[in-house]
């Protein structure tokens, strides 16, 4: 009986989470929609009126809104987001590259975070350390900081000071990503920084909430090492927030970093999607926009159910 | 030294630690609110003197991408920002409060209601922000309702969670009881007792409402070249941080010298207030 309703709920959960991007899709339609200009004008600048409409018909833009978001849908339904209206080329082939190169950046400082950040959190949070409250104040800093300004601190320090790393990640011409790895180094850093100090706080505060539990302080009067109370007792208990959390960042990272990226002019989704809402290129931001809202809302998604699991633990903690 | 002394000491610490911290954000918000006026001891923002990135000029802070001095742009730079931020922090907290209540009172009858937050969770915001900065003709007051907007769904959760243990209480069911319509309980009765986490949920929405007023500023510039706001600054002189990093430092300065201590003091508050 409790299984099928798990499973009604799971089911529910899911068709909940599509619909909700599908609305999704389409109020970020309108809001592109509302956009001063369009791609014709911004193509071509100032032309005749007759030349200007006859690009607009081209381009399709003189259809009206629900019928362009319509025929938008249908591509998406046969896989396909449609081709650009300035070159005509496959959106598709357009995004490629700058899916890649986040995805890359991405799993670096997904890699960062899960190898540096949540050891040094969980190690906070354990209360392993007399000196523990410094790595706690340290991460404020980044974390009151807006984003652009972690980043350009970095570029001016790094890059400009002492000329370690290149001014801007931009591979060289016709070159691929990883011919330059040195590109990355300052998009990676910055992210990670970012993520890190306000994943840090949140990751020790859970894990002291765990630390502090009956079980736990048994455990160590019971004289376990530290290691195994954190390792067999603690992390078992808190993996289901520490993964809640976690799922909440991964949006931001694959969604495109667009701060970041716009500071480096690095090739990534968040850079073009700039570059796209200026040059007024629908399809494509609203290729990206999907992207973003499907992450988010899988994301979103897997957090509640690692919510879910964590609520059912800490109620038993 | 015994635990009582050392437990004396490091409050009186964090007592000093909260007066520069108070002091620090006095300075900055009069900084960003007065500094207009003393423009005209300082020079002309709209006017070319000199070369782009070139040093000098007045305060020693150089002029920008299009010769203009840097200091008299600081000046004028923070109001803005200060304004919008504070507006959307209010904006935000009225509507979410008024959203979280009716959310905790009518509880499993507003589906439609969560669902519709679900959705405003999901869509960029960076990217619907942008939108509408660019529609705006980069005015950041334009953004003010769109930033409130998309924060509804946080703060209607955080206001619906402080609200549902207390509509359990005594006092709210005996004001009922005695008759009062639910509107004029909750105001009575329920937002009373709120009254710190709004204080801090309002500090929260200040940092977050200038991180986002920031970052639309910084990234949708729309080839404005009299907008003068400390981020558009950053956006607009970064080009030039090999030859006169005062134009994109000294903003960044400012920034940073508002959001760290507003961002310790609330952490502060919020701290005390759990313990």
């Amino acid at each position: 009986m409790l299984n099928k309703l798990r499973k009604n709920r799971f089911v529910k959960s899911i068709l909940r989470t599509i619909l909700l991007c599908l609305l999704g899709t389409f109020i970020l339609f309108l809001l592109v929609q509302t956009l001063p200009g369009d791609a014709a004008t911004r193509f071509v600048g100032k032309v005749e009126p007759e030349a200007l409409e006859l690009i607009r018909e081209r381009m399709g833009l003189n259809q009206p809104p629900l019928l362009r978001y319509w025929y938008w849908l249908k591509n998406l339904l046969g896989g396909s987001f449609g081709t650009t209206m300035t070159t005509d080329l496959p959106v598709s082939d357009v995004i490629r590259l700058p899916f890649r190169a986040t995805l890359i950046v991405s799993g670096f400082v997904l890699v960062g975070v899960v190898f540096v950040t949540l050891p040094l959190a969980i190690y906070e949070g354990a209360q392993m350390h007399p000196r523990r409250h410094i790595l706690s104040k340290l991460s404020l800093m980044p974390a009151a900081m807006p984003e652009f300004v972690v980043a350009i601190l970095l570029l001016a320090v790094l890059a400009q000071g002492a000329g370690w790393l290149p001014v801007l990640s931009i591979p060289k011409p016709g070159a691929s990503l990883w011919d330059s790895p040195q590109i990355f180094v300052l998009p990676v850093l910055s992210l990670w920084l970012i993520v890190s100090a306000n994943l840090f706080r949140r990751v020790a505060a859970l894990v002291r909430t765990y630390a502090s539990s009956a079980y736990v302080r048994d455990a160590r009067l019971a004289g376990m090492s530290e290691w195994r109370v954190i390792f067999v007792h603690l992390l078992p208990s808190a993996a289901y927030g520490i993964g809640q959390l976690l799922a909440l960042t991964v949006p931001y990272l694959l969604g495109g970093a667009v701060v970041v990226e716009t500071v480096f002019s690095f090739p990534g989704m968040g850079y073009l999607l700039v570059q796209s809402i200026n040059s007024r290129e629908t399809t494509v931001v609203m290729a990206i926009g999907l992207i973003q809202i499907l992450y988010t809302a899988v994301g979103l998604w897997l957090a509640d159910i690692a919510g879910a699991k964590n609520e059912r633990i800490s109620q038993v903690v | 030294m015994n635990k009582k002394t050392r437990q004396l000491q490091c409050r009186q610490k964090g007592r000093s630690l909260t007066k520069v911290l108070i002091v620090l954000v006095v300075l900055i918000v009069c900084f960003a609110l007065f500094g207009p006026f003393f423009v005209p001891l300082v020079g002309d923002p709209h006017k070319t003197e000199a070369f782009p990135f070139d040093g000098g000029g007045p305060l020693n802070m150089g002029y920008d991408y299009l010769g203009r001095p840097v200091a008299a742009q600081l000046l004028i730079g923070g109001r803005e920002l200060l304004i919008a931020a504070f507006l959307t922090a209010v904006l935000s907290q009225v509507t979410g409060m008024t959203c979280g209540l009716i959310m905790a009172v009518l509880r499993k009858r507003t589906k439609i209601l969560r669902f519709l937050l679900d959705m405003m969770l999901i869509i960029p915001m960076s990217l619907s922000t942008l939108v509408i900065y660019n529609h705006a003709g980069s005015s950041l007051y334009a953004t003010i309702p769109i930033a409130t907007f998309f924060t509804l769904p946080f703060t209607s959760r955080y206001y619906a969670g402080n609200a549902e243990p207390l509509l359990r209480t005594g006092f709210y069911e005996q004001a009922m009881v005695a008759g009062d319509s639910v509107p004029l309980a909750l105001i009575r009765e329920i937002i009373p007792v709120l009254f710190r986490p709004i204080l801090t949920d309002l500090g929260m929405s200040m940092i977050s409402a200038v991180y986002l007023m920031s970052t639309v500023s910084f990234l949708g510039i729309a080839n404005n070249n009299n907008s003068f706001l400390w981020p558009t600054m950053v956006m607009q002189n970064l080009s030039g941080l090999a030859l006169n990093p005062y134009a994109t430092l000294m903003p960044i300065f400012a920034i940073v010298w508002l959001t760290i201590p507003l961002n310790i003091l609330i952490d502060q508050f919020s701290n005390r207030r759990r313990k």
